[in-house]
């Protein structure tokens, strides 16, 4: 995937993004740039502030330093929900789902809100026949069943439906925080090889924050490494791997 | 095979309500009058409750405006008519689910519930203290509206059908809301709301409708309940009257969708057998502890699990 050119349009850009939590600096002092189409893994160890700068750039923090701008756009000040609007969309380390609803529900209600419908008080749901086909497509995409409520299904299919839900927006930005965190070193491949097709296939611009090496080598154009909330290095998998300050970093996650 | 019970069960509950008069005493066609006034409360509270996750301990403030909105067009205006006093007072009662649910729906669930709460106490003690506009404690009596002309006869069946096809359509219309793209995104809010705003929906604006639809329906129960009974009291605003609506979801089981209505049925029948004992209040709280307790999930939960229970045992 590596020789694949990468389209040079900047869709994301960040300068001196900053967050603290009280005296801590989870993110401090971050410039970054994301091109459109490309997959760009953010590596670190555990507490390097990859989520928090995943969550900064959805919204779901507010930024309290820097700028950040998309498609051209500033945007720092934006929420969460005007941000998801213009398609920035994040998807949960830890699944985020309507647990009562049926995995077919859960993307029916995403594709609502894609289509402006969800203050429509009739017809019930079962009439809206394009929407429930697009969900079906997109949970068979995936591997997931349609019809167990999403709090029965097991943890991998959970995640899957996670990343669904988010797809499902049609998204221009798409954040992955950890989508193979919990699940077995088995299945690991099993949730990679799901998700990575259909973003690959739909050329969606991703992040995705990620712990595996391989799994980082072998799916992204490009890497950012993470340390203290700052970025250490950025570059080529082959570099990153090649780079004797990250493998310090990244050996005691 | 749930499926078909639930069928049959409804059939046969149209059926008890449909002939109900022709062999029931007036006094128990009295309280399937009142037990589908207030199933269309509980249906409303229900849509709360059970499909957006909120517990309101208020909603006896649209009773109250429901019923006052009538008592007051009929003391200062003298309308009589169903027809202008319906719509009416479902657009006021609706105005005030809006005007409290701005208050009320940006707070966290445990600050919503008792928000709501003193907005039913506020109008309460507003509604007993003015005594020159509202009648005080004392109420107002309400006179048995008429419908495009007709003229209801207390005591006769003729409000009891009317009561039925309203309560008919609105369990249709609730039941149609909650299965809509509306009624499902209410439902992710109640699972997920913070994935709901990670969606780009602003989850305050889906519980505002939600108390608005609630607040409207309920508001109608508030007009028929007073045009049953045949007065308006201060006491339709208060913590009493909301918390028998919760009871009455709680006690039918918020889980399935027709529970409300067997849970305001149960309580009104119970409550009107035991009013004759002596301390009845411990006898009501004692068959609801009973009742929550070896029917957790609700008189029709209940229900659900032993038919399941009976049938498996039959086809094994």
């Amino acid at each position: 995937m590596g020789e694949k050119g990468l389209n040079q349009t900047i869709i994301l850009k960040t300068s001196g993004l900053a967050k603290h939590f009280g005296g801590v600096h989870a993110v401090d002092g971050v410039d970054m740039q994301i091109f459109e189409g490309e997959v760009l893994s953010i590596v670190g160890a555990n507490g390097a502030g990859k989520t928090t700068l995943l969550k900064l750039i959805s919204g779901g923090h507010p930024i309290d330093r820097g700028q950040m701008s998309f498609e051209g756009l500033d945007v720092s000040r934006l929420g969460l929900i005007q941000r998801a609007r213009m398609g920035i969309i994040y998807s949960f380390q830890i699944p985020a789902l309507f647990e009562h609803l049926s995995a077919l529900d859960c993307v029916r209600i995403t594709l609502l809100t894609r289509e402006g419908k969800t203050v429509l008080f009739f017809p019930t749901i079962e009439k809206f026949q394009p929407i429930r086909s697009e969900a079906e497509e997109i949970l068979e995409m995936f591997n997931v069943p349609r019809s167990f409520p999403a709090h029965l299904l097991p943890h991998g299919q959970r995640k899957l439906l996670d990343v669904a839900i988010a797809f499902a927006l049609k998204p221009k930005l798409l954040l992955l925080d950890e989508p193979t965190s919990g699940v077995s070193t088995k299945e690991k491949g099993q949730v990679m090889d799901t998700i990575m097709p259909i973003i690959q296939k739909s050329n969606t611009t991703t992040v995705i924050v990620e712990h595996d090496m391989e799994i980082v080598t072998r799916y992204s154009q490009r890497v950012i490494v993470m340390d203290q909330g700052k970025i250490l290095a950025q570059g080529a998998p082959q570099e990153i791997l090649n780079n004797p300050k990250v493998g310090e970093v990244l050996l005691w996650r | 095979m749930p499926k078909r019970i639930n069928f049959f069960l409804i059939i046969i509950g149209l059926l008890i309500l449909a002939t109900g008069p022709a062999y029931f005493p007036g006094f128990t066609i009295y309280l399937f009058t009142y037990g589908m006034i207030m199933a269309v409360a509980a249906l409303a509270l229900n849509i709360l409750l059970g499909y957006t996750g909120l517990m309101s301990f208020g909603h006896g403030m649209f009773i109250g405006s429901g019923g006052y909105t009538v008592a007051l067009m009929m003391k200062y205006a003298g309308i009589h008519s169903f027809e202008i006093l319906i719509p009416v007072s479902i657009l006021i009662s609706a105005g005030l689910a809006v005007l409290v649910g701005c208050f009320c729906t940006r707070q966290i669930e445990i600050y919503f519930s008792m928000l709501t709460l003193a907005f039913g106490e506020l109008l309460f003690a507003l509604c007993s203290k003015f005594y020159s506009f509202t009648g005080g404690t004392d109420g107002i009596r309400v006179k048995m509206p008429t419908l495009f002309g007709y003229i209801f006869s207390r005591g006769a069946t003729d409000f009891y059908y009317f009561v039925l096809a309203l309560f008919l359509l609105c369990t249709a219309a609730i039941w149609v809301i909650c299965h809509s793209p509306f009624g499902m995104t209410i439902q992710a809010v109640r699972d997920n709301e913070l994935r709901v705003g990670y969606l780009g929906l602003l989850v305050m604006k889906y519980r505002l409708i939600a108390f608005t639809i609630s607040g409207a329906f309920t508001g109608l129960a508030g007009v028929l309940a007073v045009s049953l009974t045949g007065h308006a009291v201060p006491e339709l605003f208060q913590v009493f009257t909301s918390i028998s609506i919760v009871f009455m979801v709680i006690l039918g089981g918020h889980t399935s969708f027709l529970g409300p209505v067997v849970g305001a049925m149960v309580f009104v029948f119970l409550q009107a057998w035991l009013k004759p004992l002596l301390f009845w209040q411990f006898f009501f709280g004692l068959s609801i502890i009973v009742l929550v307790i070896f029917l957790p999930g609700g008189v029709l939960g209940g229900v659900g699990i032993w038919a399941r229970r009976v049938l498996t045992r039959r086809s094994s």
